[in-house]
């Protein structure tokens, strides 16, 4: 419950003014962090309903600017970049982040509508941001919403519009999100940062949250919902039956956890109460840097999500859905993913609701760095 | 010159869930106003006259709300002695 304070004024044309003040209550939402499902009415901006001040261009968070702001901001619509290099901590609030235009497809001005990447800030420089709204008012196949080693905490943010949702890279990078809303990525299929891929060469592989390795990963109570903006880039081609990869109906596609840890290691990770819908693949991590916690689990649990509409495979046999995959060996211990549920939620159709998440199999030969653990359903396409 | 008068501010109610209207009334006042109707008069040689009529107001006020933490206030009527607002809670 808070105090709403309201002030009534009123200025004649020789400048005298009268007012009034009274107070009313607001009682706070009903919004229970991993109890209540994280959507487009109770995060970003609408959890407080702020009134913006506009910043048209980039803003750039630097010692300079911390000296003359302090270390928080709130109510403010960025219209293009927000840039972090600060060397301490700041707190974000009630704020909309959405980019700016640019001429080049491609070559946006910098590849994240928040960027956090600096290696020369203490590792707790970090800028973290709560009841944001962040969008990409021109999507990109190189933007993504956040990116950087210096973000912080997303908490009940609003994050669409990018080719990824928010990245945590680099070294001292930590994931960390807890209520947020992290929906409608952009697809493209001229990724040539992917193009690698063995199944479908240079479509983009779109995360709802990714890191390369952190410690105390935290991602508690948000909702993913992992299906592509059919209003912007490559939509058709990913739905289409004639695509590389025989298509994605609904635009189902991409992971919403992707642990790609190729420089370091997750450790101490808690993926917990989250709503994880569509994509192909919800949590994922393909492998840890070879060498820690060889069969010794790594303080992770994945636990009491809850996955409300399946994902679409990938690749040949796509009857084949994985929910969960982890590294066998360097990964976490098979007990510590329990309480996974689907939610048979009546908005979803019947075909997508799955029943029951089964326990993680092995996939491959335990002690190699391929095999996998992995709980999946497996349906009719 | 005498300052505005908020009378008062009522709201429609006590409490509200987040995301509810809130309506808020101002009764208010401005004892310097003063609307002036001006007529002027064209009258011919032959008697004839034409008139024409203006109304001004001297020292206007304008009411407005704000509230702590900010909300958009929208000014929904106002017909000089009462003024409505509207707000998201």
């Amino acid at each position: 419950m808070s105090t709403l304070t309201i002030t009534g004024t009123v200025t004649d044309a020789s400048g005298n003014v009268g007012s009034k003040t009274v107070t009313c209550t607001i009682n706070d939402d009903a919004f229970v962090l991993g109890e209540t499902k994280p959507v487009a009415s109770n995060t970003g901006l609408n959890v407080e309903n702020p009134t913006l001040t506009i910043i048209n261009g980039d803003l750039t968070i630097d010692n300079a600017w911390v000296a003359a702001n302090g270390t928080t901001f709130t109510n403010l619509w960025i219209k293009g970049h927000l840039i972090f290099t600060a060397n301490v901590a700041v707190y974000g609030k009630n704020s909309r982040i959405s980019g700016r235009t640019f001429s080049t497809p491609g070559s946006p001005p910098r590849t994240a509508i928040v960027y956090a990447r600096s290696t020369s800030t203490p590792t707790n420089a970090r800028l973290h941001l709560e009841n944001c709204k962040i969008e990409a008012v021109q999507p990109d196949v190189n933007i993504v919403c956040t990116s950087g080693e210096k973000m912080g905490l997303l908490k009940r943010c609003d994050l669409s519009g990018g080719s990824d949702g928010g990245n945590w890279w680099g070294t001292n990078a930590s994931l960390r999100m807890e209520g947020c809303y992290v929906h409608d990525y952009t697809f493209w299929t001229n990724d040539t940062k992917h193009a690698n891929d063995g199944f479908w060469p240079n479509a983009s592989h779109n995360d709802g949250g990714q890191t390369n390795g952190c410690v105390d990963l935290w991602a508690f109570g948000n909702n993913f919902d992992m299906r592509a903006d059919p209003n912007y880039g490559d939509y058709a081609e990913l739905i289409s039956t004639s695509s590389p990869a025989g298509g994605f109906p609904g635009g189902a596609w991409g992971s919403a956890l992707m642990l790609s840890c190729s420089t370091g290691y997750c450790t101490n990770a808690q993926i917990k109460k989250n709503w994880f819908g569509y994509g192909r693949n919800p949590v994922m991590m393909p492998y840890q840097s070879n060498g820690l916690f060889a069969d010794g689990g790594c303080s992770w649990e994945v636990s009491e999500n809850r996955f409300y509409a399946l994902p679409i495979g990938y690749g040949s046999g796509r009857a084949s859905r994985h929910l969960i995959a982890w590294g066998a060996t360097l990964g976490p211990l098979p007990e510590s993913v329990w309480g996974n549920v689907f939610t048979n939620d009546s908005t979803i159709p019947s075909n997508l609701r799955g029943t029951t998440v089964p326990a993680p199999v092995l996939q491959g030969t335990a002690g190699s760095v391929t095999a996998q653990y992995i709980s999946r359903v497996t349906v009719t396409p | 010159m005498a300052s505005p008068v908020v009378a008062s501010i009522v709201t429609n109610k006590a409490s509200y869930a987040k995301g509810e209207t809130i309506t808020a009334t101002m009764t208010w006042s401005d004892s310097d106003r003063t609307d002036v109707t001006i007529t002027g008069t064209v009258t011919d040689s032959s008697g004839n006259v034409g008139t024409g009529i203006a109304t001004i107001i001297i020292d206007p006020a304008d009411p407005q709300m704000s509230s702590v933490p900010s909300r958009p206030w929208v000014r929904t009527s106002n017909n000089g002695t009462v003024a409505t607002f509207t707000a998201t809670a």
